[in-house]
């Protein structure tokens, strides 16, 4: 296995020279420019065209031990046994939830920046007014982890740990609970945030992932519900097939 | 329109497979390259999370196929211009669809005709 530097780019708005008020004031609703549908609206198309399957730019991947690449590997012998398009429900969690195509808004009380996802009604807090993660017996495994923030200049550094091992890595790869996140989150302009997230794993990890993710202010949006629950007819059933994905009874 | 820049980040990766783009699943089952238009009735409207369904009463010389269409979320959909009350129960409508690899009445949805001449646009 190759291991290969290369070069992983994010589209955002070219940075106006516009200042926020305030550089330490997250708050508002805002929207990853590099989802899909924002990707498209961007280029001005309303569809995806035959061989146009990945729009965007490609997701940062990279190796693992070998234990984890073993655990990788039965993960995808695991999904090969659905059929294409059979999907279960489940919790993104950190890192994903930063990258879903749904907006989060960003709250400030005091001692705490509060992030709602849209995607599955997720919260992140993060908390200001404690330097120490909680101690070993209270971090219990999370989707989220826990979060703790301090300000450097304008910038907002979040380090994260507690995770589960339940949700995946950029490109789909497995995870410890070793994990930890590193989030340095700063205005590039007067509506465009930069996330740059450094992920470290001892466990899984032989380098560290770096993705920079680039939200832009949606003043005009609501944040909406969204569950997957709701209806979700991809879900596998006991062959694997997408269990509601047609009508059987196709001829009257 | 504004412009676009693109941030580099320097990266440790290997050769894999790109992810979807997609929150739930991929569009892999749909075929890009046999698009097809349908023309038939609303039988359902499902505005609904993780996908909407339009399911679409196609005539055929064997008898009417009920088709099942899906297409993006509702909140994807909102901010392409659509409404919970876009479709209606019983309307004529025109789809353009990406058909199920599988053969089976189904799809992705890409455009919707309705009669009175609007243009439904999952990607608006």
């Amino acid at each position: 296995m190759l291991a290969a530097t290369t070069v992983h780019a994010e589209v955002g708005p070219e940075p106006d020279g516009t200042q926020p008020a305030d550089p330490r004031d997250l708050s508002g609703i805002w929207m990853n420019d590099n989802t899909l549908d924002e990707t498209l609206k961007r280029l001005g198309k309303k569809r995806l065209d035959p061989g146009e399957e990945e729009v965007g730019p490609p997701r940062p991947t990279a190796r693992l031990t070998p234990e984890y690449e073993q655990i990788r590997a039965e993960r995808a012998r695991e999904r090969a046994k659905y059929a294409e398009g059979a999907e279960k429900c489940e919790w993104p969690g950190m890192p994903r939830i930063m990258t879903y195509p749904y907006p989060l808004e960003i709250l400030h009380t005091p001692g705490r920046i509060t992030m709602i996802f849209e995607a599955e009604s997720q919260v992140r807090r993060i908390f200001l007014d404690r330097s120490e993660h909680l101690p070993f017996d209270d971090l219990d495994p999370s989707y989220n982890g826990d979060s703790i923030g301090h300000w450097e200049g304008n910038t907002l550094v979040v380090d994260t740990i507690g995770f589960n091992d339940q949700t995946e890595l950029p490109g789909g790869l497995p995870h410890s609970d070793q994990m930890r996140i590193v989030e340095r989150i700063a205005y590039i302009d007067g509506d465009t945030i930069k996330v740059d997230m450094t992920i470290t794993d001892p466990v899984a990890l032989l380098d560290p992932i770096e993705q920079t993710i680039i939200y832009s202010k949606r003043p005009d949006w609501r944040i909406r519900e969204y569950s997957c629950m709701e209806n979700n007819r991809d879900a596998p059933d006991a062959s694997g097939e997408r269990a509601g994905g047609v009508v059987q009874q196709s001829i009257e | 329109m504004k412009k676009f820049w693109h941030v580099f980040g320097a990266l440790a990766v290997m050769a894999a497979p790109l992810p979807s783009a997609s929150a739930h699943h991929s569009f892999a089952m749909f075929d890009k390259s046999a698009e097809k238009w349908l023309e038939g009735t609303v039988t359902a409207f499902q505005w609904t999370n993780p996908h909407t369904f339009i399911q679409v009463s196609v005539p055929s010389s064997k008898g009417a196929v009920e088709w099942s269409l899906e297409g993006g979320s509702p909140n994807i959909l909102s901010r392409n211009g659509w409404k919970r009350t876009s479709l209606k129960v019983g309307e004529k409508v025109k789809v353009l669809i990406y058909p199920l690899r599988s053969g089976q009445p189904g799809g992705s949805f890409v455009e919707v005709h309705k009669a009175d001449g609007t243009v439904l646009y999952y990607h608006a």
